[in-house]
């Protein structure tokens, strides 16, 4: 699993990118929190609902392995299974910053 | 500046100080000139006075020593005559006139002794002379009348006067003597005189000389010295000049560097304003916010120009921009920048061919993006000046040695022309042929000055030539040589489906049809060409036969169509396949070019296209139905659609509607689905890409909605773009009412192939329960 499939980049109209890469570096702390939030607070549809929404970004810049936490997340949150969750939301937030400087360096 | 001034003084100064020595030695030598020869010219006319004198003096002399000689020898005979006369008993009267000849003879030698008479200084020597004349002449007539006993004293008397008077001849002689010897001593003196003149002016010239010597030293010692002097100020001068002229370049090169960095960092975020803008072309807004954004767009694209061109002088200028050598396919290079700029030319109704010669290989080496910029420069420039008519590009080869090349290329238009005082600087910097066409046009003007950087280079030259009123060609040439790539199909000559096959080639443009001819020799085609209709119909008539005929629709009038007419009625579409060269907005009626044609092949004309059309007809395919019209045209431009988005995460928003955007389609955004029904029931949309999660309604539901609330002529094509890559996603999509489904992320071929899919065969849209196609692009 890599950090950032450059391929999806590539295939994005490259005057967009550097807002986008912007956007991302904006919003997606926030999106972090919410589900860490939301996953303490036990609210597990709503941390599936915040995992979801960050992972439509993370397909979007290619960020695959953030998008696959994402998407079990998403998808534990949605069955109601806690397990793992922390692991999962600690192993997100670690990568982050690495795929947040994988996207500003691909550009 | 101060330098220089300074240089001038000095050599003004040096100048002068040159002019000035060598007008003193010359003043100089002109004065102890004059004075030598004066004293030369005064000494020579002393010394002639003094010859002549004595040479008069001493003729003279003779004259007076020969008189003397001449009167003693008449004296001493007119004494012999009377002293035989006197003492000689037999003399008679008779024998006197003898007597009287001589005493005549005598007076007058006498008269001419006195003629030449030496002394002046002795009268009574002169009056005795005259005196001892006067009686030695009378004695002959006393004789006459004297009795013969006196005869004897006369004679006593003339041996006495005869004796007296050469007494006196002697003292004459001697005085005379003395006179020539006085002459002698003035000769002597003369001569002394002119041997001291001489050494005087020996020794005056050895003294000038040694002037001179002098002179010539010291004005050699000071011209050396002021040499030395100059010599060393001129040094300073020019070490200045350099440093202050290495100040200038390394301030230039700073500057350059400066301006590249700038420009570079200024192209950032333009890039970035120029995709906002973009993006906020496709939110709603009013009539005067849209002039306004347009208006923001175009200056930035303009401003991006500027900024690019700008950047890549300021790098040339820099020495910092290095040229690749790659290898590069060049027709296809050639190609695409025709493909770009096709468009404009098609605005203006101007047809673009271009010819390379076959002797070029398919692969050479070098800087393709730097070429396709020169080209592009030209190429766009003649396209922009040029109002009716045509622009040709030729590339021919100049010269080959072994895999190195020197190719010329050639861009020629129609347009009004340049003048030719402007020719020469029109590849200076910020030049252009004609200010008031400048206006017209907008860019930096350095175009043409980054054109001939580059190609000088790529080691070659660029010029122009022009004629007003008939067009212009601009020319340059590069050096390169023969490389290898990886073949494209059409790239290949001999191709087994196409070798031997007979092709009739109508097409009125020499430069297009020399380029098909050449492309379809090289795949191995027999080609005939035609320039006119009837030209083409009267090979056909006399049953000439062809597996192929291209026509090109630009031939005058409706020949295009009464050609295909014409051919119709012999040979049907599988017989004779008939292709038109067509621009994207061909004027012949689509309906009647489909009834009579195979296939469009659209302009510009590209080897890749030629190549799939030739194919396609060859393939017994008719792509008229399957691919009605080939063009550059995005999409958005042959297919407008209102297109609604509705997805609710801002990157998405931003990345899906900037895919559209590069489509020429401007989006509406749309951020929950109860917005999708709040924008449906103001607008009605074409198309909605639809995420499936959104707060307060997902895509589902207002899928649901849409397909039960709207009648059916406002239903709109739903396509779901769903990052939920699964099996039972996409049936729960369809299911909704949806008509189509694109995982995320969203790619651009995916999108393009849904609306083509979904818009192009469906005029009008209708809702439907299983789609016959799903596009996906995982």
């Amino acid at each position: 699993m890599s950090l950032l499939v450059r391929e999806t980049l590539q295939q994005l109209p490259a005057v967009i990118l550097p807002r986008l890469i912007q956007m991302f570096g904006n919003t997606t702390p926030l999106m972090l929190t919410d589900i860490r939030q939301h996953a303490h607070s036990g609210n597990l549809l709503a941390m599936s609902q915040a995992a979801h929404k960050l992972k439509g970004s993370c397909i979007s810049l290619g960020a695959e392995h953030m998008a696959d936490i994402c998407k079990t997340l998403q998808h534990k949150g949605e069955i109601g299974d806690t397990s793992n969750i922390n692991t999962l939301i600690a192993e997100l937030e670690a990568i982050y910053p690495q795929t947040l400087q994988a996207l500003e360096q691909a550009t | 500046m101060h330098v220089f001034t300074n240089l001038k003084l000095m050599q003004i100064i040096d100048s002068a100080f040159l002019v000035a020595l060598l007008s003193i030695i010359a003043m100089l030598l002109w004065l102890n000139l004059t004075k030598v020869s004066t004293d030369v010219q005064h000494n020579m006319q002393v010394s002639n006075t003094s010859l002549q004198q004595s040479h008069a003096a001493f003729v003279q002399q003779l004259a007076l020593e020969n008189a003397i000689d001449q009167q003693r020898t008449t004296f001493d005979t007119l004494n012999d005559e009377f002293f035989k006369f006197a003492f000689d008993p037999n003399s008679t009267p008779d024998n006197l006139p003898l007597l009287h000849t001589l005493s005549q003879t005598l007076q007058q030698q006498g008269q001419a002794l006195l003629a030449i008479w030496p002394i002046a200084d002795r009268p009574d020597l002169k009056n005795d002379y005259e005196e001892a004349m006067g009686i030695m002449s009378n004695l002959s007539v006393e004789l006459e009348g004297l009795p013969p006993a006196h005869w004897r004293q006369l004679a006593i008397d003339a041996r006495d006067t005869a004796n007296q008077a050469k007494l006196l001849m002697a003292e004459i002689e001697k005085i005379d003597n003395e006179l020539g010897k006085q002459i002698g001593d003035t000769i002597l003196q003369s001569i002394q005189n002119t041997d001291a003149s001489a050494a005087q002016m020996a020794e005056q010239l050895a003294h000038l000389k040694q002037r001179a010597l002098w002179g010539t030293l010291i004005i050699i010692t000071l011209l050396i010295m002021s040499r030395l002097y100059f010599s060393t100020r001129f040094q300073h001068m020019t070490q200045m000049a350099r440093n202050a002229q290495q100040v200038a370049e390394e301030a230039l090169k700073t500057k350059a560097r400066f301006l590249a960095t700038m420009s570079h960092e200024i192209r950032t975020p333009m890039n970035g304003v120029i995709g906002m803008t973009r993006l906020l072309m496709n939110t709603p807004m009013s009539k005067k916010q849209t002039e306004f954004v347009d208006s923001i767009h175009l200056s930035g694209e303009h401003l991006l120009t500027v900024i690019n061109d700008v950047l890549d002088f300021s790098k040339i200028e820099a020495g910092k921009l290095d040229l690749k050598r790659e290898p590069f396919e060049l027709r296809a290079c050639i190609e695409e920048i025709l493909n770009l700029l096709n468009a404009k030319a098609l605005e203006k109704h101007l047809e673009l061919a271009y010819a390379v010669g076959p002797s070029i290989p398919l692969f050479i080496e070098g800087d393709m993006v730097r070429l396709r910029q020169i080209l592009t420069n030209l190429i766009g420039n003649a396209i922009k000046f040029t109002d009716r008519g045509e622009i040709t590009i030729f590339v021919i080869p100049r010269c080959q040695k072994g895999e190195d090349y020197e190719l010329e290329f050639q861009i020629n238009d129609t347009g009004p022309g340049i003048p030719t005082e402007r020719l020469e600087s029109i590849f200076e910097q910020f030049s252009r042929a004609d200010d008031n066409l400048a206006r017209r046009h907008e860019g930096t003007g350095l175009g043409l000055t980054i054109s001939r950087h580059l190609v000088e280079m790529m080691g070659g030259t660029i010029w122009a030539e022009s004629a007003v009123g008939v067009g212009s060609r601009f020319h340059f040439t590069i050096k390169t040589r023969k490389a290898v790539g990886k073949l494209k199909p059409f790239l290949h000559s001999n191709i087994p489906e196409i070798v031997g096959k007979r092709i009739l080639l109508v097409e009125n443009n020499p430069a297009s049809s020399q380029a098909m001819q050449d492309f379809c020799i090289g795949w191995g085609a027999v080609v005939d060409t035609a320039s006119t209709s009837s030209d083409a119909i009267s090979r056909i008539a006399v049953g000439k036969p062809y597996d192929i005929a291209l026509v090109d629709s630009n031939l005058p009038g409706d020949s295009p169509l009464e050609l295909a007419k014409y051919i119709r009625q012999r040979f049907s579409k599988q017989e004779l396949p008939l292709i038109l060269i067509a621009p994207p907005n061909d004027r012949h009626s689509k309906e009647t070019v489909r009834e009579l044609y195979n296939l469009y092949l659209t302009k510009p004309i590209t080897r890749s296209r030629l190549f799939d059309s030739l194919m396609t007809v060859l393939g017994e395919l008719n792509l008229i139905s399957s691919r009605p019209e080939q063009s550059t045209l995005k999409l958005g431009e042959r297919l407008p659609l209102s297109i609604l988005l509705a997805e609710d995460n801002p990157i998405n928003q931003i990345v899906a509607s900037s895919i559209l955007d590069e489509m020429s389609y401007k989006t509406d955004v749309a951020e929950s689905g109860l917005q999708v029904l709040q924008a449906l029931h103001k607008k009605a949309y074409d198309v909605i890409f639809m995420d499936m999660q959104m707060p307060d309604m997902d895509g589902l539901e207002a899928t649901r909605r849409i397909r039960a609330d709207f009648p059916p002529n406002q239903q709109p094509i739903i396509i779901a773009m769903t990052a939920n890559a699964m099996e039972g996603d996409r049936q729960e999509c369809l299911n909704a009412g949806m008509n189509d489904y694109i995982s995320k992320p969203v790619l651009p071929e995916a999108v393009e192939m849904a609306l083509q899919r979904w818009c192009i065969t469906n005029s009008q849209p209708q809702p439907r329960k299983e789609p016959d196609y799903v596009t996906t692009s995982a």
